[in-house]
């Protein structure tokens, strides 16, 4: 039996697959390794939520016996993933990240999870979470059925949430890639604390059919990975119509960066105060820095600020009504007393009392951050800002005691691209978190957005700053 | 032995503990009820602020029925 190198745990899909095709260990021996990897470190970080040892041994034999035929399946065929327990995987537990639902059981597969069945990546566990996401606002690190998200990088930090035990994962090198999901900042922000890569897909590309419900109109379902062009990878399989998903936009995806337009071509918008003023002192030459190596990419640069709209406000009300309309039966049975965290029970249970004419109002409000942000890509292509503009926060910290910058409503300084993270999720863009450095040994992200649909264009642009930096390819001491 | 407190040196101990209290930070919400009411006041606050945004009334909301 082939002994695993430590440098497989953190080879990107890409990497992987080829070792598989020149035979340097089978499915079997690479997936065995990694369930007792995940098995092994995923309780150091609370990061497991479930292994699925048996079924990935299996399907691990299966694509064992279609190498043998030389059947490839494509780029993803015998790599293993797990996935944020918001997703179904029939027969077994799905949880939700919440008490009320440690014994919730389905039937089926969420689409996605299908997709990569048939694609032939090897699932073997499902990942911890924030539990229900985070809906009602939760103010502890420990918000999770699986307790406070353990960095990696220093388990004395948090991880960020709510795709928590994805960030962790990836980053402790437990799986290849994982899926996460998005309704504002819950792929963006794990990726960036946790120092991996994440992709954030457009609002209706990928089909959210089997994942818990939070916000209909915000939740998205994305990668989480090595390197930008892995989440490519992830995302062509990912992607695509879905009748079971109402919000399905009827488009697929196919990962082409070598069709992307040339960087000279294109636009970068960016706003100073996002590098120079908002962010710690500490945290601005490494932004600086990231800024420095894309802008040398030719792009043809631009200054831009969002326009002024209560995007935090539309944000919590959108989602605050929506979460709670979906767990109302949870609220009305009494169960709701059952999460961890006491903040996130009051605000699902305030949700319910939101009046339809204010939930209209964010609904109309967010047309015109919609329209502002055509306006907006008029003027650029993309948008690049710091993914978060502080270092992952104590996990003994409540949420709301976390450093937070020098925000400009303390200091008086421009805004900038502040709310890009609430703003970039009402209008439903794409987003892609690449690491860009450390400070005080704890990783950083910058972010890049694009219009609708664009993803091929963020992935080259992130693809080309990974071929030039290493700091996705960073390890942490697990 | 009992002493009777003068008006002016309660005055001076009110005085001294109102400051103590202006410099100490309100305690966190604890109880349920409490947490309830902090989550009902982010509530409020939310809605007057989108009240506050002036909207053509033309401005349809954004989702699409699809018949």
């Amino acid at each position: 039996m082939a002994q695993i190198p430590d440098d497989v745990f953190y080879a990107t899909a890409g990497e992987l697959s080829s070792k598989l095709k020149a035979k340097e260990f089978s499915a079997l021996e690479l997936t065995r390794a990694f369930c007792d990897r995940l098995e092994k470190l995923g309780p150091r970080y609370n990061a497991l939520s479930l292994s699925l040892r048996e079924t990935a041994i299996k399907k691990a034999k299966d694509v064992d016996d279609d190498m043998k035929r030389e059947r490839f399946r494509g780029p993803l065929h015998g790599i293993p993933y797990a996935v944020k327990d918001l997703l179904s995987v029939a027969g077994n537990p799905t949880t939700w990240g919440a008490k009320p639902y440690a014994g919730q059981v389905f039937d089926s597969d969420a689409t996605v999870i299908s997709k990569l069945n048939r694609s032939g990546a090897i699932l073997l566990g499902k990942l911890a979470m924030v539990e229900l996401a985070g809906g009602g606002g939760y103010r502890y690190p420990a918000a999770s059925l699986t307790g406070p998200g353990l960095n990696p990088w220093d388990r004395t930090r948090w991880s960020g949430g709510s795709s928590s035990g994805s960030g962790r994962a990836v980053a402790a090198g437990l799986v290849t890639f994982a899926l996460g999901s998005e309704t504002s900042g819950s792929i963006l922000t794990p990726a960036a604390y946790c120092g991996v890569t994440g992709l954030r897909p457009t609002y209706g590309l990928v089909s959210r059919a089997g994942a818990m419900a939070l916000s209909w109109t915000m939740d998205k379902i994305g990668p989480m990975c090595r390197s930008a062009e892995d989440c490519g990878l992830v995302l062509q399989t990912i992607a695509g119509k879905d009748a079971e998903d109402p919000a399905s936009a009827g488009k697929s995806f196919y990962y082409a960066p070598q069709f992307a337009r040339k960087f000279t071509d294109l636009r970068l918008g960016w706003a100073p105060a996002d590098f120079q003023e908002r962010p710690e002192a500490p945290l601005r030459a490494v932004f600086q820095q990231a800024l420095d190596a894309v802008r040398g990419f030719g792009f043809k640069v631009t200054e831009v600020t969002l326009p002024d709209l209560p995007y935090g406000p539309v944000t919590g009300t959108v989602i605050s009504a929506e979460g709670s309309a979906v767990f109302e039966d949870l609220i009305a049975s009494g169960k709701v007393d059952e999460l961890a965290d006491a903040r996130q029970i009051a605000g699902l249970k305030t949700g319910l009392e939101i009046l339809a004419k204010d939930y209209l109002k964010a609904m109309r409000i967010r047309s015109q951050v919609q329209q502002a942000f055509r306006k907006i890509f008029t003027e650029v292509d993309v948008l690049i800002t710091p993914g978060r503009i502080t270092v992952a926060s104590r996990v003994s910290e409540p949420l709301d005691a976390a450093r937070g910058g020098a925000g400009p409503q303390a200091t008086g300084k421009a805004a900038g691209l502040r709310d890009l993270i609430p703003a970039g999720n009402l209008a439903g863009l794409p987003a892609l978190s690449l690491p860009c450095g450390f400070v005080e040994g704890l990783p950083l992200a910058i972010s890049l957005v694009g219009r609708p649909f664009s993803e091929n264009t963020l992935l080259a642009v992130g693809k080309q700053y990974q071929s030039v930096t290493g700091w996705h390819r960073k390890r942490p001491k697990v | 032995m009992s002493r009777k407190v003068t008006r002016r040196e309660w005055s001076a101990t009110l005085a001294g503990a109102a400051s103590l209290a202006a410099q100490t930070p309100p305690a966190p919400p604890q109880t349920p009820e409490q947490l309830l009411e902090v989550a009902r006041q982010q509530a409020r606050r939310n809605a007057d602020l989108l009240t506050k945004h002036k909207l053509p009334p033309s401005t349809e909301p954004a989702f699409l029925f699809k018949p």
